[in-house]
């Protein structure tokens, strides 16, 4: 079993009297893309800021590659690649100057990025304009770059994507992959549920900020209910099945949701003069769904 | 560091270049208008003239003010050069802390392999590197004109030397209070306000305690006490008297900015 770069224990944050977070519990393993997801306001961000020390938990532990984010922050964020939500910069620093300044303050000898630049389109040119002047996709562009440049062990990413249009959107992706091969651990947080969807192995729902949902996407969808729709030949009213709950019916077209093992409602099936029949997998988006719903229908 | 430092430098430049031109060239002037004109024995029969009460409204600031040393001393002490040192160095403070934290940007540096008391000593080190050059910068006006237009001898160098060293540590206390409060706040701007507020309240506070008697015991616990440059070059005072008190701020402040800052949620 893999080591946990990521280990949040029992954390709990207030604002004040405001309890941002509440006993959240959650680890990343090495070498994972962990997709953390949760509406605005769930508790995303400060999660993320106390996995590098920028918040600290009135409760709990948070440890990075083994270690108290406390006490050993500068030895974690040497090793920890950071993109925050709202990708902030120095406003009289150009794209060069602003990555000199990064090497610098890493002790790693300047490269221009040239590898990034041909994934992202971006030129010299580019990157030579005070970053003041550059638009909301190019900043997040070199927002990734940096988080990225220095080959970190740890990626943690708030919002990646947010600025930048599909095509680099799905620069990004690749890169990720590409930073995945390697080794490097990837935690990121999302609105968006088709990228997670697409590029997580392991997704954590946060709502009211608490965790509602821990697991694999595989699990996650096997936990979820599904939604069953057949028509049948001919009409059978008062139809029932196995494991299944009847949403609506018109004696010929019947919507079931189905909880549990599905293998006995099958074999019921098998027996039906079915026309048509639909049981598609739950999305992402079922899931989330489901999830934020439930919490607000409580 | 000194990528830190040019980062610092770009962002205040204009205000910075101007200080840099303002300050010499105000002690410039003041040493010049005091010495090209015979302006002494004019003020001196006035002066004689006036009711007890109105030399004191005046203030012994004026009467030493007389001399070239009391010129020197009313330079370094005029109300718009402390107003702009205070200006720049409380906005850089509070820019680079508050603001920072305001802006984002203090997300971006604590990303990086940075210990948070490395951010606040290299902020303190730069502005007292550029506190130093500015008031070498004044030194540099105030010696050239009286060079120009006086004699220029060792013993005045010394004195002036001393005055604008206890102006550097005046300055120091001011700073490293801008950056005590910076570090308690999330917006630049509060943060500077306050800080000028409560710089400005001892200014007038230490103005008021020479007309008004009542106020006059107050004196010591008002931080301009240790800084009279006219009595500094009159030997009225010394730096003994001065230095001791502001280092100890300097101190308090710059270990509640440390304590405070490793602290905080950003």
């Amino acid at each position: 079993m893999s080591a946990n770069v990521i280990q949040i224990e029992q954390v709990t944050k207030y604002f004040g009297r405001f309890k941002a977070v509440s006993s959240v519990n959650f680890s990343v393993s090495e070498g994972e893309i962990f997709g953390f997801l949760g509406p605005n306001g769930a508790g995303k961000t400060t999660c993320i800021k106390m996995m590098l020390d920028l918040l600290r938990p009135d409760a709990g532990k948070v440890s990075v590659f083994g270690k108290e984010v406390r006490k050993h922050s500068v030895e974690i964020r040497n090793s920890t690649g950071f993109l925050s939500g709202n990708f902030t910069h120095f406003d009289n620093m150009t794209g060069i100057e602003f990555f000199k300044f990064v090497s610098s303050q890493r002790k790693i000898s300047y490269v221009f990025p040239k590898q990034l630049c041909e994934l992202f389109q971006l030129s010299f040119i580019d990157l030579n304009k005070k970053m003041k002047s550059m638009s909301r996709g190019m900043l997040q562009k070199v927002g990734i770059m940096q988080a990225v440049f220095h080959n970190p062990a740890l990626l943690i990413l708030d919002e990646p994507t947010s600025g930048l249009d599909p095509i680099m959107q799905d620069a990004f992706y690749s890169l990720i992959k590409e930073l995945h091969k390697k080794g490097t651990s990837i935690f990121f947080s999302s609105h968006n549920l088709s990228e997670v969807e697409m590029n997580c192995h392991h997704i954590a729902v946060i709502r009211d900020g608490m965790i509602v949902a821990n697991e694999t996407l595989e699990n996650l969808k096997k936990k979820m209910n599904r939604k069953l729709s057949f028509k049948l030949k001919k009409h059978l009213p008062g139809l029932t099945l196995t494991n299944a709950e009847l949403i609506s019916t018109d004696g010929l077209n019947y919507e079931f949701l189905i909880r549990g093992d599905v293998e006995s409602m099958l074999k019921e099936l098998n027996e039906l003069p079915i026309h048509d029949f639909s049981f598609p997998e739950p999305g992402l988006d079922d899931i989330f769904m489901n999830y934020y719903n439930s919490g607000l229908n409580k | 560091m000194l990528s830190y430092f040019k980062h610092i430098l770009k962002s205040h430049l204009g205000f910075l270049i101007f200080a840099m031109i303002f300050i010499p060239l105000i002690q410039f002037l003041i040493i010049e208008v005091f010495t090209g004109l015979e302006t002494k024995p004019f003020i001196d029969s006035v002066m004689k003239m006036l009711p007890p009460q109105i030399k004191m409204l005046v203030g012994d600031q004026f009467f030493s003010s007389l001399s070239i040393e009391g010129a020197v001393g009313f330079g370094l002490n005029h109300p718009v050069v402390l107003m702009i040192l205070i200006i720049l160095l409380t906005a850089i403070t509070s820019k680079h802390i508050a603001g920072a934290i305001e802006n984002g940007t203090m997300e971006l540096l604590l990303a990086l392999p940075l210990k948070r008391t490395t951010i606040v000593s290299r902020l303190w080190m730069i502005v007292a590197f550029i506190s130093s050059m500015l008031i070498l910068f004044a030194m540099a006006g105030l010696f050239i004109s009286v060079m120009l237009y006086d004699h220029l001898n060792i013993d005045f160098i010394e004195k002036t030397l001393k005055v604008g060293l206890n102006l550097w540590f005046l300055m120091m206390v001011f700073m490293s209070f801008s950056l005590m409060i910076s570090t308690f706040m999330k917006e630049s701007g509060r943060t500077a306000s306050i800080s000028s507020i409560v710089i400005l309240i001892f200014y007038f506070v230490d103005m008021l305690s020479g007309l008004w008697k009542p106020l006059e015991s107050f004196k010591p616990y008002n931080i301009f006490h240790y800084y009279q440059p006219q009595n500094l070059m009159t030997g009225q005072r010394s730096l003994d008297q001065n230095l001791p008190v502001l280092v100890i701020l300097i101190f308090i402040f710059s270990l509640v900015s440390h304590w405070q800052f490793q602290r905080r949620d950003i």
